[in-house]
C-alpha cells in the first residue's frame, strides 16, 4: 500500500506567524473592542500540534518534521507532538554533522522506548558551505558522504551491538553499545534525497527510503537507475515524492488557490480537483507521498477526506 | 539577589523502586516485565501498553505539584535521553522546569541553541541546564569523546560562550580550539525566548573556572558541611572577581519520616536488602574530583549500616542504594528541616531534593518537609548562636 505523509511547516505558514504575534505580544489586539483572553498562551507549537492531530485524524501514515532555517528544532516538535499523535511515524530531518553520532543514537533510542518505534531520520547536511559554517559544520563538500556513511555505522552499531569499537575520521567509540532495555530497538528508518549521481549510490547502500521531489528530471530514469543500484547490493530502496498540494472539489478553485500562493508555477507543486490529484498521484506509483501546503491545516483535512480515499479505494480494488 | 530558596526534585531515568527498604527496581523496564511491574505493567497476561515516560510523567506532575520547580534528568550510558523526556512531556506539565544533564561535547553549541531555543518555546520558558563535563574513564570513550579532564572543561566553556553567543548577539563568529562558527544566529521568534538558566557541576579547579565564568548556579553533590561552607566561598569569591553573581544548590536525597526513628529503620532495611550484592556505583574508574571526593566515604566496606553516620542525620550509604553519590540526609521531617536550614546558612541557595520511590516521595517531602524549612530566618538565628 502507498503510504502517506503529511510534512509539518516546522518554520510556520500562514496561520503560525499570527500564533507567534500573539505569543510574543508584538501585535496589538485586532480589534479593540472585542476582549481577548488569547495574549501569551499560544506560539506555533499549539498550531503544529493541531495539524499533526488533523493528520493523524485524516488518515496519513506519518509526518515529515523537515529542518527549516527559520523555524523550530524537529527533534523537538516531533518529542512534543509523539505522545498526543499515537499512531502516525515522525521521521525529522537531522544533520548528521551537529553532534556526536553515539549521542544520537542514545536519543533516538530513547525516542523508540517511548513512542513504540516510530522515529525515522531525514539525514542530510546543508549543502551550502557557507550554511553548514553557521551552524557550526566546518566539513569539506567532498567529505559530507563519507561523514554519513561514518554516521550510519557509528549510530547503527552502538544501538545494535554490545562492545562497538570504532575509530574513523570523524566519531570514534571505545568499548560502547547499548545494554539492557536501551537495546533491541528498531533503528529509525532511514530517508536520504537528493537526484545526483553520488546522492544515488549512497541512498542505494544506506537508504531505506529515498524521496524526489515531484518535477525532479527524468523522474522514471532517477528512480530506475537508483533501483538498479541498490539491486546490486542486494537491497531494495523506497520511493518516495514529495508535493505541494493545491485540491478543491473544483479544479479551477484549486488552481486559482495556488496562484494565490505564487505556488502555481513550481514543478513541485500539484493543483487540481480531488479525482485529478488522486489519479496524478496514482500515476507516479511512489511508495511514498510526502504532502504538503501552505494551508497547512485544511489541506490536511481536505486530502484526508476526499483524496485519500480515491487512491486507497482504487488500490483495493486493483489488489 | 533573592533570599528565597529554589527547590528542585530529581526525575529517575533509569527506573525507579518501590521502596527504600527494598531498592530493586520494580518502575520502568531495566527489569523483566512481571505482575506489579510499572510502566510497562502486566495486564491479563501482556504489556499493559505503557512505557516509563508514562511513569517519569507521573513523577513530574508529582513534583510541580508539590511546590518543586521542577527537576533534574540525569543522562548516564544506562539511562534515556533527557532532551527526549522534556520534549516529550512538554505540552503535559503546566510549571514543571526541565533541567536537561547535559555534556557540552555531545551535540554542537549551534545546534544545542536551536534545540533548546525550541524547547523554551514548546514550554514556555521551562527549559534549564545541568552543564555536566563527565567523568572520564571509560564511560567518556563510551560516549564517543576521549578528552581529557581539563581539556574537556576548556571545551564546556568555548561551547557555552558560543551558544549564548549565538542566541543573544547573532550572527555570532567564533575560532575557539574546540569549536568554530561563522556568522550563527537564531530564528527570531527563537532568539526571543530566554537563554536557560544554567546550573553547573564540578568540583575540580577547572571546573571552578568555567562555571565562574558561565553558571547561575554552582551544583554540588552534598559533603560535609565545613568542606562545602568552603567550597561555596570559593566559588562566590572566584565568580565575583570576575563581576558576576552566582548561586549555589545541593543535590541529596532525603529519608524522611515522622520520626528519627522510622528514617533510621529504613536506612538500615535498605542497607541489608542490599548486602548480598553490594557494589558502590561510585568506586569506579573515573577522573572526578566531585566523585572520588564520594568514593572516600568507602560505604560498600560497611558492616553495619550505622557504620555510616557521619553526623547528625548524615548518612554515607546512598550509593550502596542507588546509583549516585553517598551522603545524604535521614531523620525526621523536622531533622530533615533543620539539615536544610544549616545548608542554607552556610551559603546554599537551592536544592535538588530526592527520595525512594521519587513518585511518593515527591509528594511526601513537599507536603511534610518544605513547609519546615525557615530559609534566611533560620540562618539570622543560626549565625547568632
Ligand atoms: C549534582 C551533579 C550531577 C551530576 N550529574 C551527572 C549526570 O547526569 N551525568 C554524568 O555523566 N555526570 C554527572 N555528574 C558528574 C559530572 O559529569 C562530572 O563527572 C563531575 O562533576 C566531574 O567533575 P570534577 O572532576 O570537576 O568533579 C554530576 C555531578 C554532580 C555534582
Amino acid at each position: 500500500m502507498t503510504e502517506f505523509y503529511w510534512q509539518l511547516p516546522t518554520g510556520g505558514d500562514n496561520r503560525s506567524g499570527a500564533f507567534d504575534q500573539l505569543s510574543r505580544n508584538t501585535r496589538p489586539t485586532p480589534n479593540a473592542t472585542i476582549r481577548d483572553l488569547r495574549r501569551n498562551q499560544f506560539n506555533n507549537f499549539d498550531y503544529l500540534s493541531q495539524i499533526a492531530r488533523a493528520a493523524e485524524m485524516a488518515g496519513f501514515d506519518g509526518l515529515s518534521i523537515p529542518y527549516d532555517a527559520e523555524g523550530e528544532s524537529a527533534w523537538i516538535v516531533a518529542g512534543a507532538i509523539a505522545r498526543e499523535v499515537r499512531r502516525p511515524k515522525l521521521v525529522i530531518d537531522f544533520s548528521p554533522g551537529l553532534g556526536s553520532a553515539v549521542y544520537a543514537a542514545k536519543q533516538a533510542v530513547t525516542f523508540q522506548r517511548y513512542s513504540g518505534n516510530r522515529l525515522g531520520w531525514a539525514l542530510a547536511s546543508n549543502a551550502d558551505g557557507a550554511a553548514r559554517r553557521a551552524l557550526g559544520d566546518f566539513v569539506n563538500d567532498a567529505d559530507l558522504a563519507a561523514r554519513l556513511e561514518e554516521f550510519l555505522t557509528v549510530s547503527k552499531g552502538v544501538a545494535s551491538q554490545a562492545d562497538f569499537t570504532f575509530k574513523g575520521r570523524f566519531f570514534e567509540v571505545l568499548n560502547g553499545g547499548f545494554g539492557g532495555p536501551l537495546s533491541g530497538l528498531d533503528l529509525p528508518e532511514i530517508t536520504l534525497s537528493g537526484d545526483s549521481d553520488e546522492a544515488l549510490i549512497l541512498s542505494a547502500k544506506h537508504a531505506d527510503v529515498h524521496v524526489f521531489a515531484l518535477g525532479t528530471y527524468d523522474l522514471e530514469d532517477r528512480v530506475a537507475t537508483l533501483k538498479a543500484q541498490a539491486a546490486e547490493h542486494s537491497r531494495t530502496v523506497r520511493i518516495a515524492v514529495k508535493a505541494r498540494v493545491f485540491t478543491h472539489d473544483d479544479a479551477a478553485r484549486a488552481r486559482l488557490d495556488a496562484e494565490r500562493a505564487s505556488f502555481s508555477e513550481d514543478a513541485d507543486t500539484l493543483a487540481g480537483d480531488f479525482a485529478g490529484v488522486a489519479s496524478e498521484l496514482a500515476r507516479l506509483g511512489a511508495d511514498r507521498f510526502i504532502l504538503f501546503a501552505p494551508n497547512s491545516l485544511e489541506t490536511a483535512y481536505r486530502i484526508g477526506e476526499h483524496v485519500l480515499p480515491l487512491v486507497r479505494q482504487s488500490q483495493r480494488q486493483a489488489a | 539577589m533573592s533570599s528565597q530558596i529554589d527547590f528542585f526534585w530529581r526525575l529517575p531515568t533509569h527506573g525507579c523502586s518501590s521502596s527504600v527498604r527494598n531498592p530493586d527496581l520494580s518502575r520502568g523496564d531495566w527489569v523483566p516485565l512481571k505482575e506489579g511491574n510499572q510502566a510497562p505493567g502486566l495486564y491479563e497476561g501482556v504489556s499493559d501498553g505503557t512505557t516509563y515516560i508514562d511513569h517519569v510523567a507521573q513523577i513530574a506532575k508529582a513534583a510541580e505539584i508539590s511546590g518543586f520547580h521542577g527537576g533534574l534528568i540525569p543522562s548516564f550510558p544506562m539511562t534515556d535521553d533527557p532532551w527526549v523526556i522534556s520534549s516529550h512531556l512538554a505540552r503535559e506539565t503546566k510549571t514543571f522546569r526541565f533541567m536537561i544533564a547535559f555534556q557540552p561535547g555531545f551535540i554542537n553549541p549551534v545546534e544545542t541553541a536551536r534545540l533548546t531555543a525550541s524547547l523554551q518555546r514548546a514550554t514556555g520558558g521551562r527549559a534549564l541546564f545541568n552543564i555536566i563535563t563527565g567523568g572520564g574513564g571509560p564511560s567518556q570513550l563510551w560516549w564517543g569523546d576521549s578528552f581529557a579532564h581539563d581539556d574537556r572543561y576548556g571545551r564546556t566553556t568555548e561551547f557555552l560562550d558560543i551558544l549564548k553567543g549565538v542566541w543573544k548577539d547573532g550572527p555570532f563568529s567564533y575560532d575557539g580550539r574546540f569549536y568554530s562558527v561563522e556568522g550563527g544566529t537564531l530564528p527570531p521568534a527563537l532568539a526571543a525566548t530566554d537563554l536557560p538558566e544554567i546550573y553547573f557541576s564540578g568540583s575540580s579547579d577547572a571546573a571552578l573556572a568555567s562555571a565562574s565564568k558561565h553558571a547561575d548556579f554552582y551544583l554540588t553533590w552534598l559533603e560535609p558541611f565545613e568542606q562545602l561552607k568552603a567550597k561555596f566561598a570559593a566559588v562566590k569569591e572566584k565568580t565575583d572577581a570576575l563581576g558576576r553573581r552566582i548561586k549555589c544548590s545541593i543535590r541529596v536525597d532525603l529519608i524522611a519520616r515522622p520520626t528519627e526513628e522510622e528514617a533510621w529503620a529504613d536506612a538500615k532495611a535498605g542497607f541489608e536488602a542490599t548486602a548480598h550484592k553490594r557494589s558502590d556505583s561510585f568506586r569506579q574508574a573515573s577522573d572526578s574530583v566531585g566523585a572520588a571526593r564520594q568514593a572516600a566515604f568507602k560505604a560498600s566496606d560497611a558492616k553495619h549500616y550505622d557504620d555510616l553516620i557521619i553526623g547528625p542525620n548524615l548518612w554515607t550509604g546512598f550509593s550502596l542504594l542507588r546509583g549516585g553519590p553517598a551522603l545524604g540526609i535521614v531523620g525526621s521531617y523536622e531533622q530533615c528541616a533543620e539539615r536544610l536550614d544549616e545548608l542554607i546558612a552556610l551559603g546554599a541557595d537551592g536544592f535538588i531534593l530526592a527520595g525512594t520511590p521519587h513518585l511518593e516521595e515527591a509528594y511526601r517531602v513537599g507536603e511534610e518537609v518544605l513547609p519546615l524549612v525557615r530559609g534566611r530566618q533560620a540562618s539570622l538565628s543560626i549565625a547568632a548562636e
